[in-house]
């Protein structure tokens, strides 16, 4: 009983461990072999590469999540405070310098616009209108948000929020570590800056990222808004990252420095969070829904219904399923929340749901697919695609990890981590 | 239920929360198991010195709004289907994504009861007469700013002079012996 | 701004993280217990105190006067016509109700996140949330028209033979302020039963330690029943927090529903829970700058808590500014159609653009000055701060109301709306009837929970080495 009382010592090394390359060179390998399933499907597939460039969106949408979603985490670490905060603090900081493999990913997209989107595809609504190419009402949509959806706008904005966030980015990084190399009496010094870039860095950040989920995903669809959309994406990147940061810190919890400083109560308070965007993303979800559902109007109901009929009802009941029912049942439970193998499950269960939560967001944009949920070639590619560029990101970001100390230790919150926990949190 | 008579047991009070867990870390392994302690605020330690790791309010809680939601969803369903259907805009009968709302308000209102009245009944509360409250160091310290602990009488191991004595191996302020 | 190496003097801030302290250094147990339970517990009630309850009695008397003509005459008193048939009665009623959110907000959320300083603003955070939705249910009620068939609203079984009708909005609001009122009485006294166990104990009086006694139902703080009241205090928590947010979701719903340019969009759930969030902590720094002031509770309400309620007013405001900026980008730039078009021009430059300008005023532009810390720690900019957040967010929710309503798809159907002396009076009185309560509350009940502020003292901690420290400060 006594000896629980006593604090605990900083491990002298504080690098990631060995294994960390390890976990890289598995990621490297996953990644070739689906990038080779991927381009043989695509050459199967038959359909000029239309559903490789489908299934990159997806893929992209879920690594730049990690990227800016994470530094966005970071950020709101800085704000909110707390001991958690210290622990993720520098797997987040890595995730954040992956932005440069968000923006390679995203260069195809702004390449090959004109076979994703209606829009580009047709820059001349009215032309194609009489060409009976699109109908009536994604004709008016089109003329209406020329301003808007337009190639020029596209590039202009997605790169202008890719250099903002590199900025931040930029120096979110370089601080920490000046801030570690700084002594401990500069702590409040350094606590105010942060708090100064971070609090401005949030305010952009779900500006920047509501304009990208409006250009890229809900511009599939011209005719259909939202106003809430953005800020699904929002609460979709921090689901997604918390599920990633705890299936790092508990796979590096292995071996020190980890192992020392990863206190049950704090993996308890991640596993709350991710209870609380568990219920956040489903409460917009449904929010938004039962408002068009009630609504009824013709002008919004069908993006729900090109989403629900023609088989996609079973894919819409198995996102909720995954991105809800599942993590949320199980993540009531206290103890599943303190018990590593356990907690795993339900993070890698709540990535897989984002994936397929893409996926339903953006196949039935397409004509092929609404409204007729059927198999082809090219819908395997929702699979092997993500797949590669997800394995690729996480190599570079394992080897974001490997490149500083994975603790800040200039910070008052280590001594507290470093104290015997309650028995009862 | 007759009045008991006797001695309750013996309240040995402390200034600090660090002497109590450690007498009542003492006590615990000393064979003592009919005792509580009772401090001015919670004290998780303290529990976990006499050996109380479980509470029941959790599974209570849960209970309680698995009652609420499908009491709600199917009073909901039923008048909505059978008992009173009405078109409204042409909406189904089993309008389930509207049944949501009041389900899920139930499901809180009964998990919320469940939790409140559920701890008073485990604690065994309301009791507005108890034989501590006979102990006038315990009135004025116990809710305000002392730590009692209390080794009672019907613990086998209770011999009032050996416990008296036990007790005071850990300098308590006081130790007051509390008659039913 | 921040500078590196400047020496710290101030005992209120503390040396290691630049902060304010949460409580103010040299408190023991016995100190808190007393600074807190004087309040209550003193035969001298300050004079002070008697003059602001007559006050807030008279005015609450004015809700009285109204709201028995209203009984008497019907709801043609107030300026209610078609097509506003929502005038004052849902905007009072959605500002009430959002207002007690914080209180909810503040012990839940924090309690969650562990957040210390909220334990001393929390019980009348939450007593405030009490009163709040007293004073927010009434507006439907008497809006109904006929107050005493309000019973109907249940489903209960009856002779007529006839259910409520679970597709509308105003059905599941029946049951999401019900329940949120009951829930948040419930977690209040839950959380004041050792309190009032403290206050049995130290009450001179014979009445006094009859009817605390009664109240704390024998409470005698045994570490068994403090585990299991932690856990139900957890779970109380982490059930009205989604309650909070669903209360103003259906509120909001209540517009979203319908098929409105202004109303139907789908920002609507978290814009309008962000916003009460907001106007409701503006109304605890409202209430806590007074209080703090006149019982002398700066120790224990601190610049700290003053500071971290302006960064929570200050993230509301920016979710807040971001529903509006959405709904504006929308409707100008991105719907493609010509109602929302019409609906947004005419918000911000029809007849009743001045109310759209002035909400932006309030709730977006002047709050931009909390981000200087400077305005966070000044207790009267912060005081002044919280007053125009809650004119905001009362013209918020006036300009939903009103501007959507007037004006809708069909030009013959257009018309205007104008409040009558009735409609004030009722809102006044109601204002009235929230500070009387208010005052009751603190002199009759512990206004800062006592159990969790000793918890928060250096000396609650148990010592490595047990046994052998004697604290200090006794």
């Amino acid at each position: 009983m006594a000896n629980g009382h006593h604090a605990k010592t900083l491990p002298a090394e504080l690098n990631a461990p060995a294994f960390v390359a390890g976990w890289r060179m598995k990621a490297l390998a996953v990644g070739a072999a689906f990038s080779v399933i991927a381009i043989i499907l695509g050459f199967l597939s038959g359909d000029g590469w239309n559903h490789f460039l489908r299934a990159w969106l997806v893929g992209l949408m879920l690594c730049f999540g990690f990227a800016v979603g994470g530094m966005a985490l970071l950020m709101v670490q800085y704000l909110s405070g707390g001991k958690w905060g210290l622990l993720v603090r520098r797997p987040l900081e890595a995730m954040s310098r992956t932005l440069p493999v968000a923006f390679v990913y995203f260069l195809p997209i702004g390449f090959f616009m004109k076979k994703l989107y209606l829009w580009a595809q047709y820059p001349d609504g009215k032309a194609a209108y009489s060409q009976h190419l699109i109908n009536a009402e994604q004709a008016h949509a089109i003329i209406f948000k020329k301003g808007i959806l337009n190639p020029t706008t596209f590039w202009a904005t997605s790169i202008v929020c890719f250099l903002i966030w590199a900025g931040f980015g930029f120096l979110l990084n370089s601080w920490s570590l000046k801030r570690d190399a700084d002594t401990e009496p500069n702590v409040p010094y350094w606590q105010k800056k942060f708090e100064n870039i971070s609090g401005i860095g949030v305010v952009t950040y779900s500006i920047l990222l509501t304009a990208c989920a409006i250009l890229w995903v809900m511009s599939l669809d011209p005719t259909w808004y939202s106003t809430v959309y953005g800020l699904q994406f929002l609460v979709g990147q921090g689901y997604a990252v918390l599920a990633l940061v705890i299936l790092t810190l508990i796979g590096l919890s292995n071996a020190e420095p980890i192992r020392t400083i990863f206190r049950v109560t704090e993996q308890h308070d991640l596993g709350k969070l991710c209870f609380a965007f568990t219920m956040l993303n489903m409460y917009l979800a449904f929010a938004s829904f039962l408002i068009i559902w009630s609504g009824n109007s013709p002008e919004e109901i069908p993006w729900y219904l090109d989403r629900i009929r023609g088989g996609w009802g079973v894919i819409a009941t198995l996102d909720v399923i995954f991105h809800w029912l599942i993590p949320f049942s199980l993540l009531l439970s206290r103890d599943l929340k303190r018990i590593k193998g356990r907690l795993v499950v339900v993070c890698c269960i709540m990535l897989f749901a984002r994936l397929w939560d893409t996926f339903w967001l953006v196949e039935p944009n397409f004509a092929d697919a609404r409204r007729n949920l059927h198999f082809s070639v090219g819908i395997l590619e929702y699979i092997a695609v993500p797949a590669a560029m997800i394995a690729f990101w996480m190599a570079y970001y394992f080897t974001q990890l490997t490149t500083r100390p994975l603790v800040a230790t200039n910070d008052p919150h280590v001594a507290e981590i470093l104290e015997p926990e309650h028995a009862h949190a | 239920m007759p009045m008991r008579e006797g001695t309750y047991g013996l309240l040995a009070e402390f200034d600090t929360p660090s002497q109590l867990v450690h007498a009542a870390e003492n006590a615990y392994s000393a064979g003592y198991r009919r005792m509580d302690c009772y401090t001015p605020y919670p004290l998780e330690e303290a529990a976990a010195a006499i050996g109380f790791h479980k509470d029941y309010v959790s599974l209570v809680c849960l209970l309680g709004g698995l009652m609420g939601v499908a009491a709600m969803f199917s009073l909901e369903t039923w008048i909505s289907v059978w008992s009173y259907p009405l078109n409204i805009a042409g909406r189904p009968y089993f309008s389930w994504p509207a049944f949501i709302v009041p389900a899920y308000e139930w499901t809180i209102l009964y998990a919320g009861l469940s939790a409140a009245f559920g701890m008073l009944a485990l604690c065994g509360l309301p009791k507005v007469y108890h034989p501590l409250f006979n102990a006038p160091n315990f009135r004025s310290g116990a809710t305000s700013d002392k730590f009692f602990l209390c080794l009672e009488s019907v613990d086998p191991k209770f011999d009032l002079g050996e416990t008296r004595s036990f007790l005071e191996g850990f300098t308590p302020a006081s130790i007051v012996e509390v008659e039913y | 701004m921040a500078t590196k190496g400047a020496p710290v003097n101030d005992p209120m801030i503390d040396p290691i993280t630049g902060e304010y302290v949460v409580v103010a250094p040299g408190h023991t147990f016995k100190s808190v217990t007393e600074t807190i339970s004087r309040i209550v517990l003193t035969p001298h009630t300050p004079l002070g105190w008697y003059a602001g309850f007559a006050l807030a009695g008279g005015v609450a008397t004015v809700l009285l006067v109204a709201v028995l003509y209203l009984f008497l005459t019907g709801v043609g008193i107030w300026g209610i016509t078609i097509p506003i048939a929502w005038g004052f009665a849902i905007i009072n009623f959605v500002w009430w109700i959002g207002i007690g959110h914080a209180g909810t907000l503040i012990s839940a959320i924090l309690l969650l996140f562990k957040q210390g300083w909220r334990n001393s603003i929390n019980r009348f955070a939450e007593a405030m949330t009490i009163f709040a939705v007293v004073c927010a249910g009434m507006f439907p009620l008497i809006h109904v028209g006929r107050p005493w068939l309000g019973y109907w609203l249940f489903p209960y079984p009856n002779t007529m033979n006839v259910w409520p009708q679970f597709r509308s909005p105003l059905l599941w609001d029946v049951f999401a302020v019900s329940t949120y009122a009951t829930i948040s009485v419930v977690f209040w006294y839950i959380g004041m039963i050792p309190d009032l166990g403290t206050l049995r104990d130290r009450s001179k009086s014979k009445f006094g330690q009859f009817i605390y006694g009664m109240f704390a139902m024998g409470w005698r703080g045994s570490v068994r029943h403090w585990v299991r009241y932690e856990t139900a205090s957890l779970l109380l928590a982490g059930l009205a927090t989604p309650l909070v947010l669903s209360v103003h979701t259906v509120i909001s719903f209540d517009f979203a529903v319908a098929l409105l340019p202004g109303w139907h969009t789908t920002i609507f759930p978290p814009y309008f829970v962000a916003g009460a969030v907001y106007s409701g902590f503006a109304m605890v720094i409202t209430l806590a700058v007074p209080i703090r002031k006149f019982y002398h509770l700066e120790d224990l309400i601190t610049l700290r808590h003053l500071d971290n309620m302006a960064k929570v007013m200050l993230t509301t405001g920016l979710i807040v500014a971001y529903g509006y900026a959405m709904e504006v980008f929308m409707a100008y730039c991105y719907s493609a159609s010509h109602w929302e078009y019409f609906m947004m021009w005419n918000r911000m430059f029809g007849p009743m653009g001045w109310a759209y300008w002035v909400l932006i005023t309030c709730n977006i532009a002047l709050p931009q000055f909390m981000w200087f810390r400077y305005v966070r720690t000044s207790i009267p900019l912060m005081f002044l701060m919280s007053l125009i957040v809650n004119t905001g967010m009362w013209f918020e929710r006036f300009v939903i109301v009103v501007t959507s309503l007037y004006r809708d798809y069909l030009p013959s159907s257009w018309g205007t709306y104008r409040a009558t002396t009735w409609d004030y009076a009722t809102f006044v009185g109601t204002l009235g009837l929230f500070t009387f309560l208010f005052f009751l509350f603190v002199r009759f009940l512990p206004m800062i929970p006592m159990s969790e502020i000793r918890m928060m003292l250096p000396q609650a901690k148990v010592q490595p080495e047990s046994g052998n420290v004697v604290e200090a400060g006794h």
